[in-house]
């Protein structure tokens, strides 16, 4: 089952990846075990984020740039207010990466 | 009842490491590797500062808990793992002859082009140059420099990049396992010198060059020195002749010579002479001209001004279409404020110049703060 690799990108993902690098670098673990770990990681990081997060954000901004290749949708977004019920956040610059939610149910 | 985004966190990090318990004891790999990974990935999160510690768990057996995230975070990772980056103290001791490697040596930071002490990333670094000579105890080495002065103290030429280069492939395990013996003969032996047998006899300091052809003739050691005289001395044609090739040969001989002589040091073939100052090369690239007496115009691609461009009758490229503002923009910003957004969509459609998008189940980083959504409604203009 193909899991989508674009969790690996945020905080929890990179710190993961970071820490297999170290330790295959030195040895500690096998590259294919390293792979195997990043694989149970996309899942359990897409099933928690089903499951765990309940909260919803609303997105406003200009539209500088956006993409759509390989079934990925890219925006990069100038002045963008992201609000949801605790808090507002506003960013001079921000990229969005989207996969399609149907490639995983298929 | 909303978790919080650590409670995610290391709700995920949990999942993870039970679900590969399993998988990892199926291909033979000790627990301990599964509690390092999980305890590196927790720290790395909390030096993030998206997970707040301590860390509490009620389910896994966590014992006394990780051994590395207690430590000294101001201090570089120090693997206890004898193949982790080890440091001068490790690798030698008890040994009073060798060179304690806090002698600062004015090479020493610039010679090795990996970080030294601490910064393990890719594995194996050893930090001094003495590992290396140990590690070249057993090797024919070309150059007898470089391992003399980590016994006298003295500093290190270029040569130790070469020697680091070469040690670099060994694991550096091996070097404490060196007797001290073999390493001082080695050196004795050596004393600096460069053996005539090691090196190709095209260029030794008084520019002689040893005959390989049989043993010496003797009419070339009178060639050289009295030319007028050797009509005199070959009475016959025969003599004459073979006088007449080795005067060519000698003529060829002392051209070479004087060549070789003249240029001892080795040609330059990358471009003008460089300035040598103390001993470091000082290269400005920034200067064309340096380098290249040809002005450069024809290379590259020019940037034409709008100017230039209406002056002339050609429709403009439209080279300046890209906005340079979003360069700038990105430089100015602190490079860690990269916001991004990791999601999946599950509508987008657009009207004119008005986007809308539907996403789900996402990450967003921004301002340096994790937020986690499980729907977000898009509205952009373009």
């Amino acid at each position: 089952m193909a899991t989508f690799e674009l969790y690996r990108r945020s905080t929890i993902g990179m710190c993961l990846t970071e820490t297999l690098d170290e330790m295959v670098s030195s040895g500690t673990l096998t590259p294919e075990l390293a792979i195997q770990v990043l694989v149970q990681f996309d899942k359990s990081m897409t099933e928690a984020l089903e499951t765990q997060v309940k909260s919803k954000v609303s997105i406003k901004g200009h539209l500088h740039t956006y993409r759509f290749c390989d079934n990925v949708w890219t925006f990069i977004l100038q002045d963008a207010t992201f609000k949801n019920e605790e808090c507002q956040e506003n960013v001079g610059r921000a990229k969005i990466v989207a996969c399609d939610s149907k490639l995983l149910s298929q | 009842m909303s978790t919080s985004v650590s409670a995610v966190y290391l709700h995920v990090v949990d999942a993870v490491v039970s679900k590969l318990r399993d998988e990892f004891i199926n291909e033979g790999v000790d627990d301990s590797v599964l509690n390092e990974l999980q305890g590196l990935w927790e720290l790395k999160m909390m030096q993030c500062g998206v997970v707040q510690g301590p860390i509490e768990r009620n389910s896994a057996p966590r014992g006394s808990g990780v051994p590395t995230p207690v430590h000294d975070l101001n201090v570089p990772y120090e693997g206890t793992e004898e193949y982790e980056t080890p440091t001068a103290e490790m690798l030698f001791p008890p040994t009073p002859l060798q060179t304690p490697m806090q002698t600062p040596l004015p090479v020493e930071p610039g010679a090795y082009p990996y970080t030294p002490v601490g910064h393990s990333e890719y594995g194996t670094v050893p930090d001094t140059g003495a590992a290396s000579a140990d590690m070249k105890a057993g090797k024919p080495a070309p150059y007898m420099q470089p391992p003399s002065p980590w016994m006298n103290q003295r500093p290190l030429g270029v040569d130790v990049n070469v020697a680091y280069e070469e040690a670099r492939e060994d694991e550096e395990g091996g070097g404490i396992s060196q007797p001290q013996p073999p390493i001082k003969d080695f050196f004795m032996m050596t004393s600096g010198k460069r053996k005539r047998e090691d090196y190709q006899p095209h260029i030794l300091p008084n520019g002689y060059i040893p005959q390989q052809d049989g043993s010496g003739d003797s009419l070339d050691c009178s060639l050289q020195e009295k030319n007028s005289s050797n009509e005199a001395y070959a009475g016959t044609l025969h003599n004459r002749l073979k006088l007449q090739e080795r005067k060519k040969a000698d003529a060829a001989i002392a051209s070479i010579i004087r060549m070789r002589r003249h240029s001892l040091t080795i040609p330059q073939c990358d471009g003008f002479d460089d300035v040598y100052d103390d001993g470091v090369r000082t290269e400005d690239y920034n200067t064309p001209s340096y380098y290249d007496p040809i002005p450069g115009n024809e290379v590259g691609t020019p940037k034409r001004t709008k100017a230039e461009a209406s002056e002339d009758e050609e429709p403009p490229l439209n080279e300046d279409d890209d906005d340079e503002v979003d360069d700038l923009e990105q430089g100015d910003e602190e490079p860690n404020t990269n916001h991004l957004v990791l999601a999946q969509f599950e509508k987008v459609n657009r009207t004119k110049s008005k986007w809308k998008c539907t996403l789900k189940d996402g990450i967003m980083r921004l301002n340096n703060k994790d937020i986690l959504f499980t729907k977000a409604n898009g509205d952009f203009d373009f």
